[in-house]
């Protein structure tokens, strides 16, 4: 009942947020709409062969008088004066198309597109299907990463990674070695949006986070924003990162197969009801476990413990009439630790079973619905699950002795409704709201055990409601000026507290040439979620809970301006961005809190809330990023580097003086190289360098006197020690470098074709810092003096892997 | 043969997950000198500890501390100051007989001949004042459980008190279970400040005969945040967040305090 009031209240605020911002856009459109009468050219752009729909592809005049960009459906809409007009359809890695239309009425006009590799022969451009030209584009601090290059790009025991390719991007840093987290512009993991197919993904990670959850087969595109966000996306301060699955190949059955050091994949897709629908189906699950169980079994007398972690993948879509399409989406995912022990002697059993899993499920259910040729809506209903689990049992002659399970976790519920408005040829608006019913679950624990006689049943939970209200208007000022302003309305009701917060954003550009723009951006945003972690690494134990009464919501500004040139002729695009960004309602444990103690530790006493062991500060990001990229030929790929700043300030830390951040990191380089040397061997390489993370080191220890009025033992000679350490994160573990190898080489097969590949990590076997320790210099010896010693991790790390692509 | 490179790198891919240990140079981290102490306003003896802080690293690890024989340790007051003198015996820094502390601050100096000047300042604390006493209990099979309310009125400036429970006969004291807590008043300086806490006795039928004294004590505003500290300090968790202790002696460690305490019997 409270949901339904809170919707309708909602709703209510919405329509005046809607009625204010609509007459404003009416008011700003009109002078365009009664410039001319003119006629809409809509429909969907489609890859030639398996159907899917382009997003992204320019759509424009031959004498570039109006010019649109298809959306994320691959819906396009333009308007045209009456009259012929010749149409060209531009996408990089596809052969252009140019079609003359003759326009005296709307008209819808689907188009296909065909791989240009497949007709060029020669022209090696296919590594670049999704990338637009960057002097062209308003939005600025965004990268899009064309899924073929995550397939080239060499990755630790072979295993493609999303999430690390774009840890090779300026502005976006890794945390420790082999780690999956991305650290945006000073901000932590916990602070980026990560979606896939509109389903907001908590914990994308794999085995502790060396791997992540997206492989890339089953994925079409991905982007990272990291500033200037448009006003659709909202939650999180600093990146969004927005995965679409494929739709499946609409014309052929296909499939691909892999087979690797830690996994194998599978992956079909293929059309359905006469080529109106099509599917798609992909998992991968690590053998690990199954190979090395005999060898388990056998060493430990029929005990077993392992490690897995699987995938699974899966969409259809089904186009109902010209119209209205539908799609369903899902994924699932699991990581699981366990471990089973058996005794048996003359009269007796003793069992015990233990486990340790996590995963996320996501599904989304899709409506895209062309009202009118000039309005396209998207209605989604999707869900998230995020959970941990950890069971434990002992058993005497099968009866229960001990049982233990402990969870937590977050639901999501959320209905989200888009439109995008092809106003005219100089204002494309999007508009739309999004509700999203959260619910936290940090600790759930029962306990029952036989030898103390006793039961615990704690649950904590807390149930919140976020929302979105937004609209933007992409604004073509004149032929060289472009902005993109927006407005979006967050709320957030957890316990009886709502936070109403406005989030306005602006990007602009202005082209000096045709090749060359300035551009500049502005964000605000607001994130109602806290990730509780001080591990810093993204453990699946880390606690997603919400902004409270007491917790307030974390608040981020940006400005970000920079500079975007293509060089055409050389293939090469260069950006170049400086960004500021402040943080405001950071959290982090108080010093001494673990997360071992969730419900008790910093305050002393029994029954303490996590919200007693947190801490809220502030952030200051700030710094340059400079990407060479060369996105066609024989050789492709791109310098990265940053320089930046991140320190952040803490009344009850580091005795309230400001500290770097842990993931500061002064100097970021990366390097990437992929060379086609024939058809069928690709060469690529990578190599990466970082100033070392900012750890607070002890220094020395004390006796701690008494002040007690009573005597605790002190007359006897015993004093407590304490420790005193650096400043808050003040002292530099060694730079990161590496480098890593791979090479590529298919063969055409009777069915399809098959891929080799061989790669290196760590190609130089660096000695990476991941943690250090302190202990003794020689093991073994009382006397030894203590030293700082450095865990290193991967040592260079060969990887096969072989993958079979059929059709 | 092309076999055996296939196996080879399948082999090395697998079991080549290693760990390294490497030393790290770093550098030299200084000795300093460390001081704790309390000066009891209305208490007839008063005493310093003064040890060197050890290093961690380049140095073997070891529980003993090096206690500072020689320095020259004051307490200032107004026109009056006090000289400690050391005693081998007790390895601390002694003083007899009541200090004459005016209101206002009080300087703690300690000079050393290798570790340099120490010095902190703090505040003379106000007489504990009125406050109103609230006491109940619930009597189990075992033990008795006394719920303590102690009221102080509130005050222009904040207010800090520690209550340590005890049980005792004559001078023998020792801790009781549990109260050895901080309360402030911080955030709500216009309210009274509360210190409830709940402390237990056996039974005396259960060998708890001794008596059950509270001590009531008003501290500094750096006592109560190092006695909070104090109470979340685990360098042993590898887990937990590093917990720098408090410190108020310029030019080296520790923790120099002035309160004023009364006991209280618990009946």
């Amino acid at each position: 009942m409270r949901v339904i009031t809170f919707f309708t209240h909602e709703l209510k605020s919405m329509q005046q947020f809607y009625k204010i911002t609509g007459m404003a856009a009416l008011l700003l459109l009109s002078t365009n709409a009664i410039a001319q009468q003119s006629y809409t050219l809509s429909g969907y752009v489609k890859e030639a062969g398996s159907g899917e729909l382009l997003l992204g592809v320019s759509i424009y005049t031959s004498n570039k008088s109006a010019g649109t960009v298809s959306n994320n459906f691959g819906y396009y809409a333009l308007q045209l004066p009456a009259g012929k007009h010749t149409v060209v359809y531009h996408f990089i890695g596809y052969k252009p198309l140019v079609q003359v239309v003759d326009i005296a009425a709307d008209k819808v006009l689907s188009v296909t597109l065909s791989d240009a590799q497949t007709d060029i022969g020669e022209v090696v451009v296919k590594g670049s299907r999704t990338q637009k030209n960057v002097s062209e584009d308003v939005q600025m601090s965004t990268i899009e990463i064309p899924i073929k290059t995550i397939k080239d790009i060499p990755a630790l025991m072979g295993e493609k990674d999303v999430l690390k390719v774009l840890q090779l991007m300026p502005g976006v840093q890794s945390g420790s070695e082999g780690q999956s987290g991305l650290y945006v512009r000073g901000g932590g993991p916990d602070q980026n949006l990560i979606i896939l197919d509109g389903a907001t993904v908590y914990n994308a990670q794999h085995l502790f986070g060396f791997f992540s959850l997206f492989n890339g087969d089953a994925l079409r595109s991905v982007e990272l924003i990291k500033g200037g966000f448009p006003a659709e996306y909202g939650g999180r301060l600093s990146s969004v990162i927005d995965m679409n699955m494929k739709d499946g190949n609409k014309q052929k059955y296909t499939g691909e197969l892999g087979i690797g050091v830690i996994s194998s994949k599978g992956l079909l897709e293929g059309p359905f009801a006469k080529g109106k629908g099509s599917f798609i189906v992909s998992g991968r699950r690590t053998y690990i476990d199954a190979l090395a169980q005999p060898i388990i079994l056998a060493a430990n007398n029929g005990n077993t413990a392992g490690y897995f972690f699987y995938d699974l993948n899966a969409k259809a879509n089904y186009e109902i009439n010209a119209n209205n399409r539908v799609y369903l989406s899902g994924y699932f995912g699991r990581d699981k630790f366990y471990a089973n022990f058996n005794e048996k002697s003359d009269n007796s059993t003793y069992k015990s079973k233990t486990s340790f899993g996590w995963g996320n499920a996501t599904g989304t259910a899709r409506w895209n619905h062309i009202i009118s040729p000039k309005l396209f809506s998207n209605t989604s209903v999707v869900s998230s699950f995020y959970e941990l689990a950890i069971k434990a049992e002992e058993l005497n002659n099968d009866t229960s002795q001990f049982a233990l399970r402990y969870g937590s976790g977050i639901q999501d519920y959320s209905l989200k409704q888009d439109f995008d408005w092809y106003a005219n040829n100089n204002h494309k608006v999007k508009y739309g709201f999004v509700a999203t019913q959260h619910t936290f679950t940090p600790d759930a624990l029962v306990l029952t055990s036989a030898f103390f006689d006793e039961r615990i049943n704690r649950k904590t939970i807390y149930k919140s409601i976020e929302t979105g209200s937004y609209i933007q208007d992409e604004w073509k000022i004149s032929q060289r000026m472009k902005t993109l302003v927006g407005l979006r309305l967050s709320t957030f009701t957890s316990e009886d507290k709502t936070y109403v917060n406005p989030e306005p954003r602006v990007a602009i550009s202005y082209n000096l040439k045709q090749d060359l723009a300035l551009k500049a951006s502005y964000a605000t945003m607001n994130q109602y979620v806290h990730l509780l972690s001080n591990s810093g690494v993204g453990l699946p134990t880390d606690l997603w809970v919400p902004a409270t009464n007491r917790v307030k919501p974390q608040n981020s500004q940006q400005v970000a301006a920079g500079v975007a040139k293509d060089f055409e002729k050389l293939n090469f695009s260069v950006t170049a961005e400086g960004y500021y960004k402040t943080m405001n309602n950071i959290i982090g444990y108080k010093e001494g809190a673990s997360f071992l103690a969730i419900q008790d530790g910093a305050e002393g006493a029994e029954s303490i809330s996590w919200e007693n062991n947190i801490t809220s500060g502030q952030g200051v990001s700030y710094g340059g990023e400079l990407l060479v990229q060369r996105k066609q030929g024989k050789l492709t790929g791109w310098v990265g580097y940053t320089l930046s700043w991140t320190t952040q300030q803490f009344d009850e830390l580091n005795n309230g003086q400001k500290f770097y951040a842990r993931y500061d990191r002064r100097h970021d380089i990366s390097v990437v190289g992929i060379y086609e040397l024939k058809e069928n061997v690709t060469f690529s390489a990578t190599w990466v360098y970082g100033t070392g993370n900012a750890i607070t080191l002890p220094l020395s220890t004390y006796e701690l006197g008494s002040l007690s009025t009573i005597n605790y033992g002190q007359d006897f000679g015993f004093y407590p020690t304490g420790t005193e350490y650096t400043a808050r994160n003040d002292f530099r573990m060694r730079a990161y470098h590496r480098a890593d190898i791979g090479v590529q080489v298919s063969k055409v097969a009777k069915r399809g074709v098959r891929t080799w590949e061989f790669s290196a990590y760590n190609l130089y076997n660096r000695k990476n810092p991941f943690y250090y320790t302190i202990g003794p210099e020689k093991q073994f010896d009382p006397d030894s003096k203590q030293v700082l010693k450095q865990i290193s991790l991967f040592p260079i790390l060969p990887s096969i892997s072989w993958n079979y692509t059929f059709n | 043969m092309k076999n055996f490179w296939i196996y080879t790198a399948l082999i090395l891919s697998i079991t080549s997950c290693q760990t390294v240990l490497e030393n790290v140079p770093i550098p030299e981290i200084p000795q300093k000198a460390v001081v704790f102490g309390n000066i009891e306003v209305d208490g007839q003896y008063h005493s310093f500890r003064i040890t060197k802080s050890k290093p961690i690293l380049n140095a073997s690890e070891s529980n003993e501390y090096d206690v500072i024989m020689d320095a020259d340790v004051t307490v200032s007051s107004g026109a009056n100051t006090y000289t400690f003198t050391y005693s081998k015996v007790e390895e601390l820094y002694e003083y007899l007989g009541k200090l004459n502390l005016t209101a206002g601050e009080a300087i703690l100096q300690v000079v050393t001949p290798t570790l340099g000047t120490l010095t902190s300042t703090v505040e003379v604390p106000e007489a504990i004042g009125a406050f109103d006493l609230k006491v109940d209990s619930i009597v189990r099979d075992y033990e008795v459980q006394y719920n303590i309310l102690f009221t102080f009125p509130a005050r222009d400036v904040p207010q800090y008190f520690r209550l340590e429970g005890f049980t005792g006969y004559a001078s023998d004291t020792f801790p009781a279970y549990a109260t050895n807590e901080y309360f402030t008043n911080e955030e709500n300086l216009d309210l009274p400040i509360k210190l409830k806490s709940s402390l237990y006795k056996w039974k005396d039928d259960q060998g708890g005969s001794a008596d059950l004294f509270v001590n009531v004590t008003r501290i500094s505003k750096e006592y109560h945040t190092y006695g909070k500290a104090l109470q979340t300090y685990n360098p042993d968790n590898p887990f937990a967040e590093p917990r720098p202790l408090p410190n108020n002696i310029t030019g080296g460690l520790g923790l120099f305090a002035i309160t004023r305490t009364i006991r209280v019997k618990i009946d």
